[in-house]
């Protein structure tokens, strides 16, 4: 069974197949936010506006995890995606190279699994994948539905 | 505001005490502190307790185990920033006059491996461990300034060093650049031996006010600055300083500014190195250095003991161990002791003012839940040391 995880944000697949993040602004300070907040968590205004977030995102800092809880691949590649210079977010980057792994690069929004729980649910998430084709003789992370595990 | 001065100190070594409960190691710190401050048959105004994994009440079954009982205990939970947090109530109480002699203590009973996230924090559902959050932080550092992954190292490296001279910490022994470096992998480019291990542990401090102090004799210390914040948002692409700096930078500010004293007043520090790229930030944001310089002073030396500013002389969370709760308040004893020149091998030589910083607590979008930084400076006129 697959299940969409709690409370990371929501996330909607195009026709065309394109991932959209559910963020919001506030026209008060200009701030873009995802998860959406209700309230604008720089300035406090109550008068926020769904934002939508389309890739590609720039890669900014990441981090190759690998003691992990139990559920996740490993190792498992995180980082910050930033969108157009408004928000960042944290997602697993897949299908990636550690040669890929260089500041300003560019990521598709993607979505798969990105952990089972503990009675082997899948938790589907939104995440990063590089726009370049991997190479996949230095693979460092698959999809945790998929047989590859990686290696490092 | 009233002066606030810590009159004694107690501690258990940092380990793992699987057949104990916390009851029995936190009493131990706390008899060591009651008997240090000389109390007699006085008694305790008020107690905090931090921790993080205690239980419903956990200081008021420590307290009973040493028939302190009746005043008000509080138990408060503020993650790795709990001790600090419990010294900052502390001094609140009696910088207010509300109170004139209190008891402090950090402990905490750790379970072992990663530290379990909260559901509400989303990023850790996506694999945000706290290795990953610093090893994030570190790989920005690196992006940024260049800073090297043997600079990085170096700080585990002059940290066990110093614990290797501590009774009390969790890891007593040295380690090599070289063995730091080829220890597992956690976080890259984190390495086993530059994350703090899951240990056991309890620390205490009686502190009062003036006229307590000097009933007492024991007028050494005094609480120059105790500060807590909290973490504020912001944007890693438009901000300049990012959640978990600036967290740290205001309350350094605050806490100097309290004090009238600055960065190059310090003799000796103690500051959050649960990962060590922590220690290489904390540097910068307490303004022991420029932005971008951390790595810098870790190479020449300046932090280590003997250095212009040791950092970390009880050997840090790294060699000392992370209990929580505990670690906050283990910072200041092992202060205490340095301005009280009882530091053993470890003693700086003519230590006058010190400094303790603890954060943590993820907090999605703010960054670091707590940071408390306090500034201890020595009074030598009634000082019985």
């Amino acid at each position: 069974m697959t299940e969409v995880a709690p409370r990371i944000g929501k996330w909607t697949v195009t026709t065309d197949g394109d991932v959209i993040l559910s963020g919001t602004n506030c026209p008060q300070c200009g701030e873009t936010v995802f998860p959406a907040h209700t309230i604008c968590v720089r300035c406090g205004s109550p008068d926020t506006h769904e934002a939508l977030l389309r890739g590609p995102a720039k890669l900014r800092s990441f981090t190759i995890v690998h003691q992990l809880p139990s559920g996740f691949p490993s190792p498992l590649v995180i980082g910050y995606g930033e969108f157009e210079g408004r928000t960042q977010v944290l997602a697993p980057i897949v299908d990636v190279t550690r040669n890929q792994l260089i500041e300003g690069r560019p990521l598709a929004l993607t979505v798969g699994v990105t952990r089972t729980g503990e009675n082997g649910e899948e938790f589907v998430t939104y995440q990063f994948t590089p726009i370049e084709p991997w190479e996949s003789d230095d693979s460092l992370s698959a999809r945790a539905s998929s047989q590859e595990t990686g290696h490092a | 505001m009233r002066d606030v001065f810590i009159i004694g100190t107690g501690i258990v070594p940092f380990g793992r005490y699987p057949d104990l409960l916390l009851e029995d190691f936190a009493k131990e710190a706390v008899t060591e502190a009651v008997g240090d401050a000389g109390l007699g048959a006085r008694r305790f105004d008020m107690a905090i307790f931090g921790h993080s994994n205690g239980g419903r009440v956990a200081g008021q079954r420590v307290l009973r185990e040493l028939s302190l009982t009746g005043m008000p205990i509080l138990n408060v939970e503020n993650a790795c920033a709990g001790g600090g947090t419990s010294l900052h109530v502390g001094w609140m109480a009696i910088a207010s006059g509300l109170h004139d002699l209190a008891l402090v203590v950090g402990m905490e009973k750790m379970e072992r491996g990663l530290i379990p996230p909260n559901p509400g924090e989303y990023e850790s559902f996506l694999g945000k461990t706290l290795p990953a959050k610093y090893a994030l932080r570190a790989r920005k550092h690196m992006q940024r300034y260049g800073l090297t992954i043997e600079q990085l190292a170096q700080v585990s490296v002059k940290n066990h060093s110093a614990g290797a001279l501590n009774p009390n910490a969790h890891y007593q022994q040295e380690v090599t650049l070289e063995e730091v470096l080829a220890s597992r992998p956690i976080a890259e480019p984190l390495t086993l031996l530059q994350c703090c291990p899951t240990t056991d542990g309890a620390a205490a401090l009686v502190i009062a006010s003036a006229e307590v102090a000097d009933q007492l004799g024991r007028r050494g210390v005094r609480i120059a600055a105790s500060v807590l914040k909290s973490g504020i948002y912001r944007n890693s692409s438009t901000d300049a300083t990012a959640s978990d700096d600036d967290l740290a930078e205001r309350a350094a500010a605050a806490a100097y500014e309290m004090a009238g004293l600055g960065p190059s007043d310090i003799d000796v520090a103690e500051v959050h190195d649960a990962f060590t790229i922590g220690e290489i930030l904390a540097y910068e944001n307490l303004g022991f250095c420029e932005r971008g310089e951390g790595g810098r002073l870790v190479d020449e030396g300046v932090t280590a003991l003997g250095g212009r500013l040791p950092v970390n002389t009880s050997g840090g969370r790294l060699s000392m161990g992370h209990p929580l709760g505990a670690t906050g308040v283990a910072q200041v004893v092992e202060l205490t002791r340095q301005l009280e020149g009882r530091a053993g091998a470890r003693q700086v030589p003519r230590a006058r003012a010190a400094l303790a910083h603890v954060q943590g607590g993820s907090t999605p979008g703010i960054g670091t839940g707590a940071a408390a930084v306090h500034i201890l400076t020595t009074e030598e006129t009634t000082s019985v040391h």
